[in-house]
């Protein structure tokens, strides 16, 4: 690896880039704005959740990322569709686009 | 080549620019300061640079931030080389010149007795351990960043997305001071992450490669401006063994391999210090504009960086008024250290005045009288942060022991009979900065065991350098005679 890094071999290190699980939702978002992100657990800054939306924050930047569920669209990445479906229930949100298992894009019921 | 560009238009920059200010200064060893604070000085420039074209014109930010940085690098370059040309020192028929003297410089340098023989004996062997601490330590680090390229937690989140608020989109970057992004410390100056921006904007691309080649880069000047003080204040053998010392401690590399911007500050910090000594005892009008400079410098990069100006200023105006034995402690030197401080200082005030305004310590509901209750409060905890900041100095294969050496030194200056004023003003810069540290875990927002597992390390390693400086000057017998002004 260290050689890799010497020669200035980019694409070598991009698995590590923490934003990259959130790539998945990029052609499907505004670039700028405010929408919300929803995890298994509701946020909290000393739980696992406040580092995966910091991930997905530097991501989808400049678009900002509101750990409340209060915008009008959000972002949801759960690790199964089952939590996602109890997350967006109590949360007042509906599926809009489906991305994967837990991971989709929600917008509020109205 | 193109791959350079973004380390060969700070080096310009920030040389030519020292180079100015430092111009008909005798500074020992000025070729050595300036490879060691030209770099960092070029970043700091071109950061600010980035920072007033985003603020004024963002839609036109990274050409601007670009191009005003070549322009200032061709502009310094050439009244450099003018003002060379008109004073004769044309830097080719020099060269050329220095070359025909060198058998002649040759032979004088040949050791004529066993004393001399010895003396560059120990210093080739200073400088072989230099350079091989070095480049273990280069290779420490390459491997180090390349199975964790994006640094630690503050690297990969905080700082790097204020560096990509101001690279992705210049016309949004303030977005990085919303309440909803508060997490990424909207009051924290930007250095650091101006610096990865300006760098991206050269490469045209978010390199991931880019932020671990500067962080080395603040690291390797630090050890470098260490080298250079010791050289200048003891002998160039100390100043060898200084940076090698310097090589040995953890924090510094580890937090260096981390990527935060606790490195710049403290190469910021130090530099700022050292020179400081050093005009305190040469007079040298320039070094306290260079100090003024750097200690602005430190407060872009971090607001501990706000501290240091803070007791430097109180410090330097309790010497001028109330101790007579500091002779070059004139007007006109302190003068030239707000001066050198002014220019940081009005960018710095005018980000936190207009811009980051919300804090984890300073706001609406953390007032003075705030301060004071909870300093009452939780006064009982002193114990328990003194107790945290000795274990953590007293962690030997942490420190190798330079926090020790610092104590002993400390001692010892009280029976040692100094001709050179100087390490008194240091000693106090190393401990109101740590009692500022100390202030702030007992007044601290968050959980005080997580505060000292984050932080007390970084924190420490802000002054480590001046305590080794501190250290190698008490604990060695021989001193330099300072290099008054021309």
């Amino acid at each position: 690896m260290r050689k890799q890094f010497l020669a200035g071999n980019e694409s070598f290190f991009k698995g590590q880039n923490p934003g990259l699980p959130f790539a998945i939702f990029e052609p499907h978002l505004p670039r700028n704005g405010t929408i919300s992100f929803l995890t298994d657990t509701p946020y909290h800054p000393e739980h696992g959740s406040a580092e995966k939306i910091q991930a997905a924050q530097g991501r989808l930047a400049p678009l900002m990322l509101n750990p409340q569920p209060e915008e009008k669209t959000a972002l949801v990445f759960c690790s199964q569709s089952e939590i996602a479906a109890a997350r967006m229930h109590a949360t007042g949100y509906r599926p809009l686009k489906i991305l994967g298992d837990g991971k989709l894009i929600a917008v509020k019921r109205s | 080549m193109t791959a350079f560009i973004p380390f060969l238009i700070p080096m310009l920059l920030g040389y030519f620019a020292l180079t100015a200010l430092l111009r008909s200064a005798p500074i020992r060893y000025k070729n050595l300061f300036l490879s060691a604070a030209s770099l960092p000085t070029g970043f700091g420039i071109c950061s600010v640079i980035l920072f007033f074209s985003l603020w004024t014109m963002p839609s036109q930010a990274k050409l601007i931030s670009i191009s005003a940085s070549i322009a200032a690098t061709l502009i310094l370059g050439s009244f450099l080389f003018w003002g060379n040309l008109k004073a004769g020192h044309c830097t080719f028929f020099s060269l050329i010149s220095s070359f025909k003297t060198l058998p002649r410089k040759f032979l004088l340098a040949i050791p004529k007795s066993k004393a001399a023989v010895l003396k560059l004996a120990l210093l080739a062997a200073g400088i072989l351990v230099f350079f091989a601490a070095l480049w273990a330590m280069i290779q420490f680090f390459t491997l180090s960043v390349s199975t964790n390229i994006t640094g630690g937690w503050d690297a990969r989140y905080m700082w790097s997305l204020k560096a990509k608020l101001m690279f992705r989109s210049p016309e949004a970057w303030q977005t990085m001071f919303h309440p909803t992004l508060s997490w990424s410390h909207s009051d924290y100056p930007l250095l650091w992450p101006g610096t990865l921006a300006w760098g991206w904007n050269c490469l045209g691309v978010e390199s991931l490669l880019w932020p671990p080649w500067v962080s080395l880069s603040f690291y390797i000047s630090t050890a470098l401006i260490l080298v250079w003080y010791l050289a200048d204040q003891i002998s160039p053998t100390s100043g060898y063994l200084g940076g090698t010392f310097f090589f040995t401690l953890m924090p510094p590399l580890f937090w260096s391999i981390q990527q935060y911007a606790d490195i710049p500050v403290t190469f910021f910090m130090t530099t700022s210090g050292l020179t400081l000594i050093t005009a305190l005892r040469s007079g040298q009008n320039r070094l306290f504009l260079i100090s003024g400079l750097m200690a602005g410098f430190a407060a872009w990069t971090k607001n501990e960086g706000l501290f240091f100006v803070f007791w430097t200023g109180i410090l330097l105006a309790g010497l001028k008024t109330f101790k007579k034995r500091i002779p070059f402690l004139t007007p006109s030197s302190l003068k030239a250290f707000l001066t050198g401080l002014s220019l940081p200082l009005f960018w710095i005030l005018a980000f936190k005045f207009f811009l980051g305004k919300t804090s984890d310590y300073f706001g609406a509901e953390r007032s003075a009288y705030f301060y004071l209750t909870t300093v009452r409060e939780r006064i009982g905890n002193a114990g328990v942060i003194l107790q945290a900041f000795w274990d953590q100095m007293s962690h030997f294969t942490t420190w190798k022991g330079l926090w020790l050496f610092f104590f002993l030194s400390c001692f010892i200056s009280f029976f040692k009979k100094t001709k050179n004023s100087g390490e008194g003003i240091l000693l106090a810069i190393i401990f109101l900065i740590n009692f500022d540290y100390f202030a702030a875990f007992l007044t601290s927002p968050y959980n005080l065991q997580w505060h000292f597992q984050t932080a007390l390390q970084r924190l420490l390693t802000h002054t480590a350098p001046l305590a080794l400086a501190f250290s190698f000057e008490i604990l060695t017998f021989r001193k330099n005679v300072p290099k008054k002004s021309g």
